[in-house]
């Protein structure tokens, strides 16, 4: 290592100790480098003074009393070899538990990951469902409130993106009251909100309406605004207030009914409102909305027909109005009702 | 090569001739080393008893080393510090608390020159103000003799923040030394004329 001289023409004695070559030098001395340091100072020197001090703080460092234990090296060596044994057992359990925890940790691992798969696949879809009898009430993220009908099921992506149309996937009964999010004179795509019922989707702004799909019929009947009907097929229709849409899967045939407004929002209060309605229309209701299987002795009870406002909310209620309206004999056993003449 | 390097590799492979040796050579270093840190000579040795078992225990895992002192210091040091820390738990003593202390030779007439126990009294007043790590980076460089490159392993620091603590130790102790090393100068320059 060849140092310039010059480079500690102006060095005090604790910027020779913290000089790495000085301090190197002076700790494994060799003839070379002794010889660089002399030279040093006779070429300046003004050094010589700050160079003794530096070599005296090292002396005084390198001579620190030396501590002994009251253990020598014997003692010390016997105490450990006793230790060993018992130490050695030790960590060998450590190990293990180590590795059987590890292994638990590995497992937990897969357990946690076939659940976020599972989330991921599911890719935030929000579902409700309904069991029979039950209606519930919701809030959607836009704060429009959907109620949904006994035996529905009601589908939607968990975080609505504000440059996508909302959209909700219905199967069974419900009632919307969507809120409208279009600013005035600018109608855009992302406004629209979308109710797909089988093969029909509604294309909504902000309206009141309700949608029903049981029994390969699906009935839209509007109360406030406007709906949009589509289908993959072409077909197309938008509702004015107080119509129904009713829509048979089957024979694919539609028709527009009116004045069914009322009917089509009485199970929101729990109650039916049947006007000269027949028979079969309720024995829907218990199928559908409460889960029975109707047994009907004599077909021709299916066409009488009955007025009025039927509560909904407890089947035994639904069943005493049909006992004393229509005369009729009523077994219910579990799940299933028998209807017969008296 | 080196002999214990020697030792090392005896070691590993399960001869305890060869860790007796290194035990021998080493178990005294360390416990200067550690009476740096404590005065509590039951820690000290509870450590250095842990340390050689677990580099017995573990001897296969180990690898070939480069500096047997280098690794040596640093295993050791970790495992001191942890029985440290715990000792310190006891007498609620704050965690971070970790004193290193250096003691200058108290008979100084071993060595040759009159002024001697001056610059050692000056010296040590530099090193008290020194931070515990600031004296440590000092005792391992110029007590062990070990390079800056070793005493950054050691201690767990990168070789960058091993220099600036380094540095920061010497800015301290040109500080509090400044007053004296004129007089130092004044006094030689004297000694040597007058000789």
């Amino acid at each position: 290592m060849v140092q310039d001289p010059s480079r500690y023409k102006a060095f005090k004695a604790a910027d020779f100790l913290a000089d790495e070559y000085f301090a190197a030098t002076r700790l494994a001395k060799n003839v070379e480098d002794v010889r660089f340091w002399e030279s040093l100072i006779s070429l300046y020197p003004e050094v010589a003074a700050e160079i003794e001090l530096a070599d005296q703080w090292i002396g005084l460092l390198r001579q620190q009393p030396v501590f002994k234990s009251s253990l020598n090296n014997e003692a010390r060596w016997q105490r450990m070899k006793q230790a060993l044994p018992s130490y050695e057992k030790q960590q060998n359990r450590r190990h293990m538990i180590r590795r059987y925890s590890r292994w638990t940790a590995r497992v937990a691992a897969v357990l946690v990951s076939v659940f976020m798969l599972y989330e991921v696949s599911q890719m935030g879809a929000q579902v409700t469902n309904t069991a029979y009898g039950e209606r519930r009430s919701m809030h959607l993220p836009d704060e429009s409130i959907v109620q949904l009908n006994s035996n529905s099921k009601l589908k939607y992506v968990r975080d609505w993106k504000s440059d996508k149309p909302r959209e909700v996937w219905l199967e069974g009964e419900a009632n919307f009251h969507v809120k409208h999010t279009a600013v005035k004179n600018r109608l855009r795509e992302d406004d629209y909100f979308i109710v797909h019922v089988g093969e029909l989707s509604l294309k909504v702004l902000g309206t009141k309406f309700n949608v029903k799909d049981r029994r390969n019929r699906i009935e839209i009947t509007l109360f406030e605004g406007s709906v949009q009907v589509d289908n993959a097929a072409g077909l197309q229709y938008v509702l004015k207030p107080g119509e129904t849409f009713m829509y048979d899967r089957i024979k694919d045939e539609e028709q527009v009914l009116v004045d069914k407004s009322k009917e089509a929002l009485s199970w929101t209060h729990g109650e039916m409102l049947v006007e000269h309605q027949k028979l079969s229309d309720i024995i829907e209701v218990l199928e559908d909305n409460f889960g029975y299987s109707v047994e009907l002795k004599d077909s021709s009870f299916l066409n009488r027909r009955l007025s009025g406002v039927i509560p909904l909310t407890k089947v035994d209620d639904i069943l005493f109005v049909i006992r004393h309206t229509m005369d009729l004999k009523i077994d219910k056993q579990g799940k299933k009702i028998i209807i017969n003449t008296k | 090569m080196d002999k214990e390097l020697l030792w090392w590799q005896s070691f590993r492979m399960g001869e305890e001739e060869a860790f007796k040796l290194l035990f021998e050579r080493y178990s005294p270093l360390l416990f200067n080393y550690g009476y740096r840190f404590t005065r509590e000579e039951n820690v000290i040795e509870d450590s250095i008893q842990e340390f050689f078992m677990k580099i017995w225990h573990n001897r296969a895992n180990l690898n070939d080393t480069v500096s047997v002192k280098n690794y040596v210091y640093k295993a050791f040091r970790r495992t001191l510090l942890i029985h440290i820390e715990r000792a310190n738990r006891k007498q609620n003593i704050p965690k971070e608390h970790l004193s290193f202390e250096i003691e200058l030779p108290h008979d100084t007439k071993i060595m040759r020159k009159e002024r001697l126990e001056e610059i050692k009294v000056q010296l040590q007043k530099a090193l008290d103000k020194m931070t515990p790590r600031q004296r440590e980076v000092i005792h391992l460089r110029y007590f062990e003799e070990l390079s800056y490159e070793e005493i950054a392993d050691i201690m767990g620091l990168s070789v960058k923040d091993l220099y600036k603590l380094f540095y920061r130790a010497m800015d301290s102790l040109r500080k509090n030394i400044a007053p004296f090393s004129l007089l130092v100068v004044l006094a030689l320059l004297f000694e040597a004329k007058s000789s």
